[in-house]
């Protein structure tokens, strides 16, 4: 069956990042990603509508074959994506994998504004001992917005 | 007055609002230490209901499990109600309640069990005059618009934001296993199509098609997909679970043509799981999503799976 998932390849020196769009499902298709003469590995999620268990079971399988000298990084992760790491832990197929980037989600209990803000690993959780959802301001009414999850539960994942 | 009479006045208020007095004779509440340690687990502070035939008095206590129908309110979360069912597969009947946000699952199964006749189907979960929608499938590929079509319906209603890809990730995991993992072929007593890898464009016979509905009102978006096998034990149910909790090297597999953890990815995906399984003529799936405002909200609510058989 044919998949539903496109892979946008862009590559600088020994840099690839794989722009994904679509669904990561049964039909995903990764065999024409080659790792000659690479050093990292960025995958871009934002793109990412749909994961299924086949989908998920395939990735792994993908990803585990990516040589082990290639430092890998998510972007840009949607809520999809870091609510996959959170319950299937094997979703990094037992890599050190650097979630550089993620979206997480946000509400204005002033104008009722929901929002999924991209958030950097880097920039907003220097303490990995004490994981918080940072002050977001709302593009709407400026007020501080309300982190709209449970944190204990939707930050699991940068503790793997 | 006591947290467990507050308890018990909370949900009776609540169900009795809703319950047909005529044909349900009601409801007790017990706490383990009423019952015989033997079933409340280790540490847990488990609330055990029974749904009894006859109204108990205080001098009539058996062990719950031989009399009535027994609902388990676990004290946890998900993975909480998983390890319980595992200790104690007999009961059919689990809620998982996080923050007490569980009401509305124990009025669904208590109004469901007050009904003599079987009232299945997405009709039975929503208001009168709900949109409802359903179409039979013989062929995987065709699902994928449908499960489009699902996906933009719950786009255009005032929902918490993730309320779209739930929904889709629910029908997109019931279809396959209702297409693939269902079929049963009765004489060699074996699987029909569970082996093959899920990109095969699978064309089911027509008695095999399966059927798929969903519907919405102001309060839950209900997706259900119903197949002709009746062969989805509450054993094979538990085990699958139970693996792919665990959170393990093991929790996904890895040889076979099925993952193993579509059941998990729904539950985690829906507040509400209803399996009605008549052994080899049927078994519908209903999955029940609660229309919060937040995403917070829904993360709050509780979990529930009830396995009625026939």
């Amino acid at each position: 069956m044919k998949g539903n998932l496109l892979v946008d390849k862009v590559q600088d020196g020994s840099s690839l990042t794989l722009k994904l769009q679509g669904q990561i499902d049964e039909g995903a298709d990764y065999s024409n990603i080659s790792f000659d003469s690479i050093t990292s590995l960025s995958f871009d999620f934002e793109k990412i509508t749909l994961i299924n268990s086949t989908g998920l079971q395939k990735w792994i399988s993908f990803l585990e074959k990516v040589p082990v000298s290639i430092e890998i990084k998510f972007v840009n992760c949607p809520l999809r994506i870091t609510n996959q790491i959170n319950l299937f832990p094997g979703f990094l197929a037992n890599r050190k994998v650097k979630i550089e980037s993620f979206f997480a989600p946000y509400f204005c209990p002033d104008c009722d504004h929901s929002d999924d803000i991209l958030l950097s690993t880097e920039t907003h959780f220097k303490d990995r001992n004490d994981i918080r959802a940072p002050e977001i301001r709302c593009k709407r009414c400026q007020k501080v917005m309300e982190f709209d999850g449970i944190e204990k539960k939707f930050f699991l994942f940068l503790k793997r | 007055m006591t947290k467990k009479k507050e308890f018990i006045n909370t949900v009776k208020k609540s169900v009795e609002s809703v319950i047909d007095h005529k044909k349900f004779e009601g409801f007790e509440i017990f706490e383990p230490h009423e019952i015989g340690e033997k079933i409340a687990p280790q540490g847990k502070s488990v609330v055990l209901w029974e749904v009894a035939e006859n109204m108990l008095n205080g001098d009539q206590l058996k062990l719950p499990l031989n009399m009535g129908q027994p609902v388990a309110i676990i004290d946890g979360d998900l993975d909480d109600l998983i390890n319980f069912w595992k200790s104690y597969p007999q009961f059919n009947f689990l809620l998982a309640r996080k923050t007490y946000q569980f009401e509305k699952q124990l009025i669904s199964l208590l109004t469901h069990m007050s009904s003599h006749e079987a009232t299945e189907g997405i009709k039975a979960y929503l208001k009168p005059g709900a949109q409802i929608f359903s179409q039979k499938f013989l062929e995987y590929g065709l699902t994928k618009n449908y499960i489009e079509q699902i996906k933009t319906c719950a786009e255009k209603l005032d929902s918490f934001d993730q309320l779209p890809v739930a929904a889709a990730t629910v029908a997109w995991e019931l279809i396959m296993n209702a297409m693939f993992d269902a079929p049963y072929d009765f004489v060699k007593m074996q699987p029909k199509y569970s082996n093959l890898p899920r990109t095969t464009e699978l064309v089911l016979q027509e008695s095999e098609a399966i059927e798929v509905s969903y519907g919405f009102d102001d309060k839950l978006f209900v997706v259900a997909v119903k197949d002709n096998f009746g062969m989805l034990r509450k054993e094979t149910m538990i085990q699958s679970l139970t693996r792919a909790s665990r959170q393990d090297q093991n929790q996904i597999k890895r040889e076979s043509a099925s993952a193993g953890v579509g059941l998990y990815m729904l539950l985690n995906a829906t507040n509400q799981l209803d399996f009605y399984v008549r052994e080899k003529h049927y078994t519908q799936v209903i999955a029940v999503i609660h229309r919060h405002r937040r995403m917070r909200e829904f993360e709050m609510g509780g979990k529930a799976i009830n396995y009625f058989s026939k």
